[in-house]
């Protein structure tokens, strides 16, 4: 079973310490949900644990299974087990999906897949995701709506079958409709392969479907609390302002959002503004 | 061929289909008179350093002329003149070694004509690939769209100039422009120069650009699902130099394919 941890993470974007000491560890077969108020470092874990060159690693250690992952270089990361669904997915005109996608399986397969197989492969899993099988044969998320690149990004995750699949608001910009569709694959994916999963999200509704087993909350860049799926449920109902209250932690100013893809159909109420102390 | 009148320099043609005309017998400047009412597909081939190009399309008619430019360097001057409801469109794919120096006026001369000019040009060395386009429209109801795609490697140039005019009474005209270019390398160089001349209210126009180095999180988007750098970078390019491919036919389309992948 594998296991990833992360031990006393600090991480910088443009010479800003973000992450200031992140201890946290999930295996696979665990649901994890991450939580806290925006602008407070959930995406810049996420990068971190990735690769991404703009995250600068200041201090710290991140295992995956034993093996050192800062060592690895980002393709490596990814062959080994990781995976990340992106907040704000990349369109990249001119790069076709389809070609992508045969590149990225090879890279996680022993043996090149054939055309056929392939074809087979993608066909099943847009199926389970409800993208048109045409899209496809279109550069990557070029056109895709905010929704759409979010189904894409699942879909990449099921071809890739990781051990461990950090989901960064997946649900963000989804109707309720394609948040049950993207509900569905992470909890198959989950029951047949025991993805290990972190999920981002500021919706109860996608915690619902999902089920966390764990709550984590990362407030100033730090774990705030952790404990069962009482503390989701508890920030959904009062917001951030018990933790500080019962912690302690004085909650450094909560960003404004900047929600690129999102159009403001989720379903369920934003708790976050009442929650935080300005 | 038959349906093709040679006089001198200049060639008409009368009937559709697809010609091939190798310029060396025309040295390097002739006029295509394409007449009324048909449909033609021409592929020019032996081009030397310097050529001259005049078209004229009559009325209905539509002409599309495909250039796959190789080898030495090159300079192509050329003119189109559009007759009424006439569609004439150009595709250069440009692989050429040494330095190309492309100019082409197009002259939107009677209501519902249309033309479509689209580039690749693959810079290297110290290569200066010069693309001067230009669009008249001296009547209302006409379309020019003008996309080019550059990749700049090594020491190279690439300069592109478009202008779209569109003249006092040429309303519900349409000009749109898209030019963008990849620096591949530090020392790689590209301008572009979009001039949109609007004389004229009630028309559309748009002009878009973008020239720069690979785009970071294109790349680590891309290295997160397990692509190597240049398998990523090789992606990214591919998607600037290969698509003018479907133009062409197949003999071509292998080429430009065994151009770009030979290179990346
Ligand atoms: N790519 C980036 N460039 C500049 N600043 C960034 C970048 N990513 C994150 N930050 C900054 O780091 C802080 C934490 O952001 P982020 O990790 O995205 O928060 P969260 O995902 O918790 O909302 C914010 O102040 C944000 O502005
Ligand atoms: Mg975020």
């Amino acid at each position: 079973m594998k296991k990833l941890v992360i031990k006393d993470l600090h991480v910088e974007v443009e010479g800003q310490e973000i992450l200031k000491g992140i201890n946290l560890e999930v295996s696979e077969g665990e649901k994890v949900a991450l939580l806290g108020p925006n602008g407070h470092g959930k995406s810049t874990l996420f990068n971190a644990i990735m690769g991404n060159p703009r995250y600068k690693i200041t201090k710290g250690e991140i295992f995956l299974d034993g093996e050192n992952v800062l060592e690895m270089d980002v393709p490596t990361r990814s062959k080994k087990g990781l995976f990340l669904c992106f907040q704000n997915p990349s369109e990249i005109p001119g790069v076709n999906s389809a070609d992508f996608l045969k590149a990225a399986i090879n890279e996680h397969s022993e043996k090149r897949v054939s055309l056929y197989q392939f074809y087979k492969i993608l066909d099943q899993a847009t199926k389970e995701v409800k993208i048109p099988f045409e899209m496809f044969n279109r550069s990557l998320n070029d056109g895709f709506s905010g929704g759409e690149k979010k189904r894409n990004e699942i879909l990449q995750m099921l071809l890739l079958n990781p051990s461990i699949a950090m989901l960064d608001e997946i649900d963000s910009g989804l109707d309720v409709d394609a948040i049950n569709i993207v509900s569905d694959c992470i909890n198959k994916q989950f029951e047949e392969k025991h993805t290990g999963f972190l999920i981002i999200s500021h919706y109860a509704r996608l915690f619902e479907l999902i089920k966390p087993t764990r709550s984590v909350v990362i407030v100033n860049g730090k774990v705030a609390c952790e404990g069962g799926p009482e503390i989701y449920k508890r920030i959904d109902k009062e917001g951030y302002e018990w933790i500080k209250d019962e912690y302690g932690i004085n909650i450094e100013k909560e960003e404004q959002p900047m929600n690129k893809v999102s159009i403001g159909v989720c379903a369920t109420k934003e708790y976050v503004k009442n929650g935080t102390s300005k | 061929m038959e349906q093709v009148n040679s006089l001198e320099n200049i060639i008409s043609i009368n009937k559709d289909g697809k010609y091939v005309f190798d310029l060396t017998k025309y040295n390097q400047s002739a006029t295509f008179e394409v007449l009324k009412n048909i449909k033609v597909d021409l592929l020019l081939i032996g081009f030397n350093k310097n050529t001259s190009l005049s078209f004229n399309i009559s009325d209905n008619s539509f002409c599309q002329v495909k250039f796959l430019i190789e080898n030495e360097e090159k300079t192509i001057n050329l003119q189109g003149n559009l007759n009424e409801n006439s569609t004439f469109n150009l595709y250069f794919a440009d692989y050429c070694k040494e330095n190309t120096t492309v100019k082409s006026n197009i002259n939107l001369l009677k209501n519902n004509s249309n033309t479509n000019v689209y580039f690749t040009s693959l810079a290297k060395g110290t290569n200066l690939k010069n693309y001067d386009i230009s669009f008249n429209h001296e009547v209302g109801y006409t379309t020019s769209n003008f996309e080019g795609y550059g990749v700049a490697m090594d020491d190279s140039f690439i300069k592109i100039n478009g202008v779209s005019h569109i003249k006092e009474n040429a309303i519900k005209s349409e000009a749109h422009q898209k030019v963008k270019c990849l620096l591949f390398d530090e020392k790689s160089r590209a301008i572009a120069n979009p001039i949109l001349k609007i004389d004229c209210d009630d028309i559309i126009a748009s002009h878009a650009c973008a020239i720069g180095s690979l785009n970071n999180d294109h790349i680590f988007y891309l290295l997160s699902r397990g692509l190597s750098l240049e398998e990523a970078r090789r992606l990214i390019i591919m998607g600037y130099l290969l698509p003018i491919k479907d133009y062409f036919d197949e003999e071509d389309k292998n080429k430009i394919v065994n151009y770009v992948e030979g290179d990346f």
